[in-house]
């Protein structure tokens, strides 16, 4: 049980620290990595709850796809860090009241949350003794939610399709230098 | 576990929006000449239309549902989408770089993630068609970016509100999910009305409104409406201020009903502030704009503030209103693009409003229907925008929301100002240039006689469409009375 | 009650010319020009014909139309007439007319637009004095905003836009409050039947708040003395015809709305407020009075002169008793036609030598002296001459006063005084003293001014002269009126 807790403090002070860090460090390369910390934290916490596909999925996807994207970018758009640094101050004071604002929300609407009684684990819609957690989420994706799965898959569709729309404009334009 | 039934005749109309835009986007390439692209999307919604009328009501499993409701939505949105796509049609004729066959299936895209929206039973659907139009849309509203500078800006700010807007409704999914252990409406309402979770599910409705203001462009999330407006193409932009925005209120009334409708009364008070403060900003940012679009943009602020009010009564009848406010707001917001896409085809330069000095000496028809549609969204009887406004404001009062009302008409004294300086400057100043007549193209009049026709018929006569709207919302009662 | 009615057929006629008036290319004037003439002739025709079939010994309402119109708030399509509205009605019609005639020169661009607000304005006035369901009135009402506004600001003179947004604001803003009420009743009693409605009680605070609401909005378009600031620039800013609109039939619709309305409606605010009103209305008077005497602007002076005389009206109103009532109406009746007239002439002068400033001019008698003439009738005529309409108006206002209360009766009659210094002084100022260089050699008058003009010389002296018919139109209704009050 105390080993339990001491790993779930591990893995959350491991998704806040960079989480925080992420956002005051003023290299963007620096960012992305501390990003890529955090998803890591993400991940095995996901597993000691009991949910294996979805740390795959995680580590796959976000740190092994996206953070790559991320980086890519980062380093095609060759931001200088002083500049990020300065446009994320000027805003500041506006931003800043907004922000506390809707952190005063969200804090005053989780402590209430909290309050209530937790009655998460009833409602896991199966039984994992009966089959893993990816036998059953595919059961349930290819059954129940087949229609937001499809759905899903439209939403994919459409997302390639525009990006395609918009370089094929850009394409005819310069002549094909794309 | 039971399998699902897969009534695949309930999807009809949604599949044929859907294979026409994968059509439009696979064929596009080969096609020389554009108009084809046009006229597939004519057929498919005249189709579409055929189709609603004969579409039997049933589900497809559980998420998704065709029922008198929804399908009288997306009746009146086909009609909506059927003027959208004749005012694009002059519009891409005018703008030759746009006319893309593409610009259609992003268009049948968007439409389609709307009718997922309206007809979904879940929360989770709900939020893929959501996404699905919006998606679409950020593409649209970025589509000039080779020859707008801001159009990227745009879009980019739309995106981001979006990704807030996804955020919070991730948020409020999540809330639901621990707090009913369920993401369809009947079980929601279920535990609902059984008397407990009323606090986790009101904490789980902030965000949910918030997700949808931003959508809606309510204060305070309102910032990406005027950027986005000006950097899109104008029919992009009836797209967003009418059709999804009548969509995402229909779709807030479905979830009102079916999902949250013992809370009523309480959401309705969360959504007053929101109301009121869109309606006094949009009012007093729009009185110092000199572009029309950006105007325009503001004024949808002001109306999505008038619209919203509908919904605090908590009472059927007062749903009905926010309905008809959408749609009152959706056909002068046609017959007015229907005149600026005109405008912007005699001149680029002239949808800054000081351009249009003396406009109507030249032009004295389109001066005249513009004023039309100035007065219709100032509200001013006898046209729809009065009508529209006096029934929510019943709506409140029987509310007993006295000083609400009082304050959102007196807002909208200082908000017909910028309607009258349009005015002032069309009719009032002495105009310096006098612009070439050109062609106007059948299309833009068919569409400018019907919108007129039906902003001055719904000011005179609104008892049958009112009618219509109410028996959708009736059905919804009568369900909601059988279940307890 | 099947079939069309005269008050529907009153009402839409004007519909017809509109339409006939899109179909017209706007190169042909005279056509336009013409067929406005035409179709606002056969209105007034038909509004005569209203008249004469009226019977003036029946309280109730007459000429009834009532037509299911908005089911869901149980809304009707109501016209009817009493002898509180039915002299307003060819009123309307009449001051049409001769905007038209009086325009038919004066307004040299866009043309067809000007008359088609002419004949809006026509069926907005018209609605607002012969329907019953307040729904229906409302919308008349605010529709009308939507012409003057157009004809303030596109005819208007050189400070029109500045004056027609004030118009429009001010108006909006004081109507706003009337629909709140409007609401409140309808959803208190269900109806907006006005028959309906006559009568019922309401708790007092809520009458007092409802009363308010009311009359913020008649007040405002009366207009009474801290809420008068919109009609000096709008009277003086708008065209000849925009001018006799406002004065002839816009700010009666004020006082109409007073009688109809707050009098049966809240009997026990009415009360409460009368002395306030009264008070209100003699500062009006001697207020306004006061100011004419500093304008040196023709129109302006016109137009603060109007807002005394309005002053008196409400004056009568909240005298409440049947003379003080009956005066009031009359009054209006009369300050439609002389203060229009004046106007007319002040529009005359205007087309010749597009100045306004009382400086300007001085010895047109000598020059013009025809105009001379039929100034000095309406001049006499506001001043409340006996033998001219004013005369009866006022003295009737005065006497129901003094029942009421002798003080402020001595201090409203001042006012006539007041009247009288700054109608004769402009008189003088501008026909006599030496003739200045500038009113020589001015255009004789034209055909249609003449008739305007002569038409309006012989109403004067038709009411100064005989007023019992008119005084007998409203007497019937005007007592049952007074029966609601406690």
């Amino acid at each position: 049980m105390i080993l339990e807790m001491i790993v779930f403090i591990y893995l959350s002070l491991g998704m806040i620290i960079p989480g925080i860090l992420a956002i005051i460090s003023k290299n963007p390369v620096h960012a992305v990595l501390w990003v890529l910390v955090l998803i890591l934290h993400q991940a095995f916490m996901l597993f000691t709850l009991g949910s294996e596909f979805l740390t795959a999925v995680q580590i796959i996807v976000y740190a092994g796809a996206v953070i790559v994207l991320f980086l890519f970018v980062v380093y095609m758009i060759n931001l200088k860090r002083e500049e990020i640094w300065k446009v994320f101050v000027k805003k500041s004071p506006l931003g800043f009241v907004i922000f506390l604002i809707f952190i005063f929300f969200f804090l005053k609407s989780l402590t209430f949350l909290t309050a209530l009684s937790p009655h998460f684990k009833a409602h896991l819609p199966y039984d994992l003794t009966q089959g893993t957690n990816l036998w059953w989420i595919a059961r349930y994706l290819f059954t129940h939610f087949l229609f937001q799965f499809e759905l899903v898959g439209v939403l994919l569709l459409v997302v390639v399709l525009g990006a395609v729309f918009l370089l094929r404009k850009l394409k005819e334009v310069e002549g094909g230098s794309l | 576990m039971v399998t699902p039934s897969l009534n695949f005749g309930s999807l009809a109309l949604e599949m044929l929006l859907l294979f026409s835009g994968i059509f439009l986007f696979l064929v596009d390439h080969f096609m020389k000449n554009k108009n084809y692209a046009f006229w597939v999307s004519v057929l498919t919604v005249i189709a579409s239309l055929f189709i609603l009328l004969f579409i039997p009501f049933g589900d497809f499993t559980k998420a998704f549902r065709v029922d008198f409701y929804s399908s009288s939505i997306k009746f009146l949105l086909t009609i909506g989408f059927f003027f959208l796509l004749f005012l694009s049609y002059p519009y891409l004729k005018t703008f030759s770089a746009l006319n893309f066959g593409e610009y259609y299936g992003l268009l049948f895209f968007s439409l389609f993630g709307a009718y997922v929206m309206i007809s979904s039973q879940d929360f989770l659907t709900l939020f893929l068609g959501l996404e699905l139009m919006s998606v679409s849309l950020y593409f649209l509203i970025a589509s000039q970016f080779l020859y707008k500078r801001h159009a990227l800006e745009g879009s980019l700010k739309y995106f981001i509100a979006g990704a807030v807007s996804a955020t919070f409704y991730i948020l409020f999914l999540c809330i639901l999910y621990y707090a009913t252990g369920s993401i369809y409406f009947e079980e929601v309402i279920k535990k609902l009305s059984q008397g407990h979770l009323r606090g986790e599910l009101l904490v789980s409705f902030v965000f949910f409104l918030g997700a949808f203001s931003i959508k809606l462009s309510l204060v305070p999330f309102h910032m990406w409406a005027p950027d986005a407006y000006e950097s899109s193409p104008l029919p992009i932009v009836v797209f967003l201020a009418g059709i999804v925005k009548f969509a995402l209120l229909a779709v807030l009334i479905k979830v009102l009903i079916l999902a949250f409708s013992p809370l009523k009364l309480e959401l309705g008070k969360l959504i007053i502030p929101f109301a009121l403060f869109s309606i006094l900003i949009g009012s007093l940012l729009a009185i110092k704009q000199d572009n029309l679009v950006r105007l325009l943009a503001y004024s949808s602020i002001a109306h999505m503030g008038f619209a919203v009010l509908g919904l605090t009564s908590g009472e059927f009848s007062g749903y009905g209103f926010s309905l008809f406010y959408m749609f009152v707001y959706l056909f002068t917001t046609i017959g007015t693009f229907a005149l600026l896409i005109y405008f912007i085809k005699i001149n680029t330069h002239l949808l800054n409003i000081n351009n249009l000095a003396g406009i109507s000496k030249d032009f004295p028809l389109c001066s005249f229907l513009f004023l039309i549609f100035l007065f219709s969204l100032a509200g001013i009887p006898p046209t729809g925008g009065f009508m529209a406004k006096f029934y929510i404001f019943v709506m409140l009062i029987k509310a007993k929301y006295i000083a609400v009302a009082l304050l959102a008409l007196l807002i909208s004294v200082i908000g017909a100002y910028p309607y009258l300086r349009v005015i002032k400057v069309l009719y009032m100043d002495e105009g310096l240039i006098h612009y070439k007549k050109k062609s106007f193209s059948i299309l833009l009049t068919l569409t400018l006689i019907v919108a007129t026709f039906i902003t001055l018929l719904l000011g005179i006569y609104p008892k049958p469409l009112l009618d219509f709207i109410q028996r959708t919302l009736f059905l919804y009662l009568s369900l909601q009375f059988f279940q307890f | 009650m099947e079939g069309l009615g005269i008050l529907s057929a009153i009402l839409w006629l004007p519909l017809l010319g509109i339409l006939a008036l899109f179909l017209i290319p706007r190169e042909k004037e005279e056509l336009i020009k013409l067929i406005t003439l035409i179709t606002v002739l056969l209105d007034f025709i038909l509004s005569l014909i209203l008249l004469l079939k009226f019977d003036y010994s029946n309280p109730a309402f007459q000429f009834v139309e009532k037509r299911p119109w908005l089911d869901i708030i149980n809304s009707f399509y109501f016209l009817g007439v009493d002898g509180i509205s039915i002299l307003f009605v060819p009123l309307s019609t009449l001051v049409t007319l001769l905007c038209v005639l009086i325009s038919w020169y004066s307004i040299e661009e866009k043309i067809k637009e000007f008359y088609l607000a002419l004949l809006f304005t026509n069926i907005a006035m018209v609605g607002v004095f012969i329907s019953l369901d307040l729904l229906l009135f409302y919308i008349f009402w605010e529709a009308l905003l939507i012409p003057m506004y157009l004809i303030i600001g596109i005819w208007g003179g050189p400070r029109r836009i500045y004056s027609t947004i004030k118009f429009f604001l001010y108006t909006f803003f004081g109507s706003i409050f009337l629909l709140v009420a409007i609401i409140y009743l309808f959803l208190t009693f269900g109806t907006f039947d006005y028959t309906f409605l006559v009568g019922k009680a309401l708790p007092f605070h809520v009458e007092k708040l409802l009363f308010l609401g009311f009359l913020i909005a008649f007040a405002v378009k009366v207009p009474m003395w801290p809420l008068h600031t919109w009609l000096p620039d709008a009277h003086t800013e708008a065209p000849t015809a925009g001018s006799v609109i406002l004065a002839g039939i816009l700010i009666k619709l004020g006082g109409y709305g007073m009688v109809r309305f707050l009098l049966p409606l809240f009997p026990q605010a009415t009360l409460f407020f009368a002395k306030l009103i009264l008070i209100l209305s003699v500062i009006a008077i001697i207020y306004a009075g006061l100011a004419c005497l500093w304008q040196e602007d023709l129109k302006r002076l016109i137009a603060y002169s109007s807002v005394s005389h309005m002053g008196f009206i409400t004056l009568g109103i909240f005298s409440l008793n049947p003379i003080g009532i009956k005066g009031a109406l009359l009054q209006m009746i009369n300050h439609g036609i002389v203060t229009g007239a004046l106007f007319m002439c002040v529009g005359v002068i205007y087309d010749r030598t597009h100045s306004r400033a009382i400086k300007y001019y001085g010895g047109l008698a000598s020059t013009f002296p025809l105009y001379a003439a039929l100034f000095m009738v309406f001049t006499l005529a506001s001043i409340g001459l006996p033998g001219t309409n004013g005369f009866i108006g006022e003295f009737l206002i005065l006497q129901g006063a003094f029942l009421k209360d002798r003080f402020l009766v001595v201090l409203a009659a001042t006012g006539v005084i007041i009247g009288a210094a700054y109608m004769l002084w402009l008189y003088q100022r501008v026909f006599f003293e030496k003739p200045s260089a500038g009113v020589y050699n001015l255009a004789p008058m034209r055909w249609n001014e003449l008739t305007a003009l002569i038409s309006m010389v012989f109403l004067v002296f038709l009411i100064g002269l005989y007023p019992n018919p008119f005084l007998d139109l409203m007497r019937v209704s005007v007592t049952k009126l007074l029966t609601n009050l406690p």
